[in-house]
């Protein structure tokens, strides 16, 4: 923490109570960040939210990035905030203001202005960010910023929120922009380029395209026109930027110029042969719900969005009869056939909504993933889920819905039928076999909240024990459980699912064995033990410090064990040891005194043999008791033979002695 | 054959053995008091003890009635010493009989011989007790040290 509560994250102090606007979208807010090094430009920290993580690894790799024209991330990290923590991103003050802010119109920028100073900057930042293999996924024309006086613009941030996060449907091929706005993925650098197309129309016109209208309409236009013909309805554009615009808004992402084309544009632009196909429109629309598609991306996404009518529509054949008979497409028909006589005749609704997301699939091969009246990218099923979690009500999935579409391996069905030559079909049927593997184990580190940290990688855990505190690393952690270790409840385990799921994902896997015999354990005090092992690996793998109090609290719940020594010198030992072991908070030390392997077999093994011996002395005790009525017998027996002895001897020396006198 | 024939035999052949041993006796007696009546009066009197625990002893061996024998005619050597001596005849018999050497002596020995199995049987049990003690209580300390060593746990049964 810098001086006078002004949080310090890398070379900047954030000040609180100086907010910055119109600088950041996707309704986060910004705070000035004073330079603290002589070095450090002046800069903004973004307030990250928790629901809707940041793009973590991107931001990690641009930190250390020189990329002139971008506004890329100086530093994170997680800061006192608001009586909270929160994840702050210091970013470059841009030069100026942005060029056009929603809502608002502008003088129309000149088309060697924008080539000049938006197309070329931008193409060279784009050209920076595909080596990195990073798309921007932000640009838009409220975050292209200049400076008053003109020259280059600075592409905004766009890493304080999922990819695409605050990109308006307007802005995102119609593919992304019908997703929901976490779930988009992190598309390629041709995503960015359509984006830019836009923003060039605005730019150029000086207004945002298709004012008036919502996302859904703007969507759904885009479908029904195309993406050039509904961006400039009738605007007209500098014959330069017609070529670039037509071509940055091209339906198929191949036909889009590439950024090292727009660096150079216009010299190094290249001449492409192939130019859009016009879109195939049926004699009548299949009504599915309110929506009436006349065309097959209109009609895959009315399918997706209304879902009960569209499986109705699908599992009735409508959908295959009017593809046939309403576009003249016999070929694509019958692969719809196909794909509905496979599952259509099946009463499971999982089934019924794979069968759709075919079908779909089928209809617009770039079509989204639809599950459920919802779409998303599936490398977005990270963002949607922590979405779901933490922000209930801001989209129509459910937790449930997800899971369904996780056990359903539709992401693999999707890739399989969808045949984008982008997303390669064995690998995300891979990626969807290892979700559902993941998701439907029950055991601790695993399921659901395994999947929510392995997809996001920024997202604090959140256990319910941390009490509220941004733990994003394994230290961190171990530090919070240190913290809130004496305030736990008696008895409560500081290891619940979303713990060992964190620890589990942290950790790449190398504990699983561990946690999951955390929840097989027997009793309270094994499961304790069993935790210590882990905490004990955590604590050795992160500097070995010390944890008393974690120490006190699992020792108190470990104790059963100490006792549970069959040796009584080992058990006093143990007992006598725990205090002060627990109380130094080495828990590698605190485990080998509680649960030595080798020593526990040995203590089992020593225990049956002196069981052995002791049944069997009790045994001879027994024996030897039961015997005494043998014993009488036989002292009778010896008894009479010695007395019959004693009597002849006695006899004899009689006869002798009378016999003599 | 069933036990309760076998039981049956073996009641039969006692039975016909301790008659024959009876009757021999008695003939013997019979032999001895015609050819020396006055030593077999002495012998049919002074070995009253020994006949009754011939009679009484039914054990295996009748280790008791030949103990109570050996000592008994023993005891009663002596007076036959003294008739034969002395004149063996009917006076002289009468005469010892009225001794306290003879009879009583007699009587006497078989008493302690009808005492000494009980005797020796007692200091032999004694001796096996004694011996029993000691190894039960060294099973008893070897427990103690494995109760101590492991605890009670040790020398509880196994569920």
């Amino acid at each position: 923490m810098a001086s006078g509560g002004q949080p310090r994250v890398g070379n900047h102090a954030v000040d609180p109570l100086a907010p910055v606007r119109g600088m950041v979208g996707g309704g986060l807010a910004a705070f000035a960040a004073r330079p603290l090094a002589a070095d450090a430009p002046p800069g903004l920290a973004v307030v990250c939210r928790t629901h809707l993580p940041p793009r973590l690894r991107a931001i990690e790799r641009l930190a250390t990035e020189e990329i002139p024209g971008l506004m890329r991330p100086l530093a994170q990290d997680i800061v006192a905030w608001e009586g909270g923590e929160q994840r702050l991103i210091v970013y470059p003050l841009p030069p100026g203001p942005a060029l056009l802010p929603a809502g608002e119109r502008r003088a129309p920028l000149r088309e060697g202005d924008l080539i000049q100073n938006v197309v070329r900057p931008v193409g060279a930042v784009l050209l920076a960010l595909a080596d990195l293999g990073i798309p921007h996924r932000g640009i838009r024309p409220d975050n292209l910023f200049r400076a008053a006086a003109g020259g280059p613009a600075m592409l905004g941030e766009a890493w304080a929120l999922p990819a695409a996060f605050a990109q308006p449907a307007l802005v995102e091929p119609p593919a992304s922009a019908l997703c929901l706005p976490a779930g988009r993925g992190e598309g390629t650098v041709a995503d960015d380029l359509y984006a830019l197309g836009v923003t060039l129309v605005a730019l150029a016109t000086g207004q945002w395209p298709m004012a008036g209208l919502d996302d859904a309409a703007a969507t759904r236009l885009k479908l029904e026109r195309g993406s050039l013909v509904a961006v400039l309805a009738d605007q007209r554009l500098p014959g330069g930027l017609v070529t670039l615009v037509r071509g940055l808004l091209a339906e198929d992402p191949d036909h889009r110029p590439s950024p090292a084309e727009l660096a150079g544009w216009p010299g190094s632009a290249r001449t492409r042969s192939v130019s859009a196909r016009p879109i195939r429109k049926a004699s009548r629309p299949l009504p599915i719900g309110p929506a009436e598609p006349r065309d097959t991306r209109s009609l895959a996404a009315a399918l997706g969005l209304h879902w009960a009518e569209g499986v109705a529509a699908a599992r009735s054949g409508a959908v295959a009869v009017w593809v046939e008979r309403a576009l003249g497409d016999g070929q694509l028909a019958a692969r719809l056939r196909a794909a509905v006589d496979e599952e259509g005749k099946a009463a499971d609704p999982l089934v019924l909504d794979t069968m759709l997301c075919r079908t779909i699939a089928l209809l617009d091969p770039r079509a989204p993933l639809f599950w459920r009246g919802a779409a998303l990218m599936p490398d977005a099923l990270g963002p949607v889920l922590v979405q779901t979690l933490l922000a209930r009500g801001e989209h129509r999935l459910a937790l449930g819905d997800l899971e369904d579409l996780i056990d359903s391996l539709a992401i693999g069905r999707w890739a399989a039928a969808c045949g984008d030559r982008h997303a390669d079909p064995a690998a995300l049927e891979r990626m969807a076999r290892q979700y559902r593997l993941i998701r439907r184990s029950a055991a601790l580190g695993a399921g659901t909240e395994r999947l929510l940290y392995l997809l996001n990688p920024a997202l604090p855990c959140l256990s319910p024990l941390l009490g509220g505190r941004m733990v994003t690393t394994l230290p961190a952690l171990l530090r919070a459980l240190e913290e809130i270790a004496p305030g736990l409840p008696a008895a409560t385990l500081p290891l619940d699912r979303h713990i060992a799921a964190f620890i589990g994902v942290q950790v790449e896997g190398r504990l699983d064995a561990e946690l999951a015999a955390v929840a097989e354990a027997g009793s309270p005090a094994e499961a304790a033990v069993a935790a210590i092992g882990v905490f004990a690996l955590l604590q050795r793998m992160h500097a070995g410090t010390a944890m008393p109090a974690l120490g006190r609290v699992l020792g108190d719940l470990a104790a059963p064990m100490a006792r549970s020594w069959h040796e009584t010198a080992r058990r006093e030992w143990a007992v006598a040891e725990l205090s002060r072991i627990a109380a130094s908070g080495d828990l590698a030390a605190l485990h080998a005194l509680l649960a030595d392997p080798a020593l526990r077999q040995r203590d089992r093994a020593g225990f049956a043999a002196a069981s052995a011996a002791a049944a069997e002395a009790a045994r001879a005790i027994a024996a030897i008791t039961a015997a005494r009525g043998q014993r009488a017998a036989e002292a009778a027996r010896i008894g009479g033979r010695i007395a019959q002895g004693t009597g002849l001897v006695v006899l004899a020396l009689t006869l002798l002695a009378v016999a003599g006198s | 054959m069933t036990a309760k024939a076998a039981k049956r035999s073996a009641k039969a052949a006692s039975a016909g053995r301790a008659p024959l041993g009876f009757w021999g006796l008695g003939v013997a007696t019979g032999a001895v008091l015609g050819i020396a009546l006055p030593t077999g009066l002495l012998l049919a009197a002074g070995l009253l003890p020994a006949a009754l625990a011939l009679a009484v002893d039914r054990s295996a061996g009748r280790g008791t009635a030949r103990t109570v024998l050996a000592f008994n005619l023993a005891g009663l050597l002596p007076a036959i010493r003294a008739l034969w001596r002395e004149g063996h005849d009917l006076m002289t018999l009468a005469a010892i009989l009225g001794r306290l050497e003879a009879l009583p002596l007699a009587y006497a020995a078989a008493v302690i011989g009808f005492l000494l199995p009980q005797v020796l049987g007692w200091a032999v049990l004694a001796v096996l007790e004694a011996r029993a003690y000691g190894a039960v209580q060294a099973l008893e300390r070897r427990r103690a040290a494995l109760r101590e060593a492991w605890g009670v746990e040790v020398d509880r049964p196994p569920p």
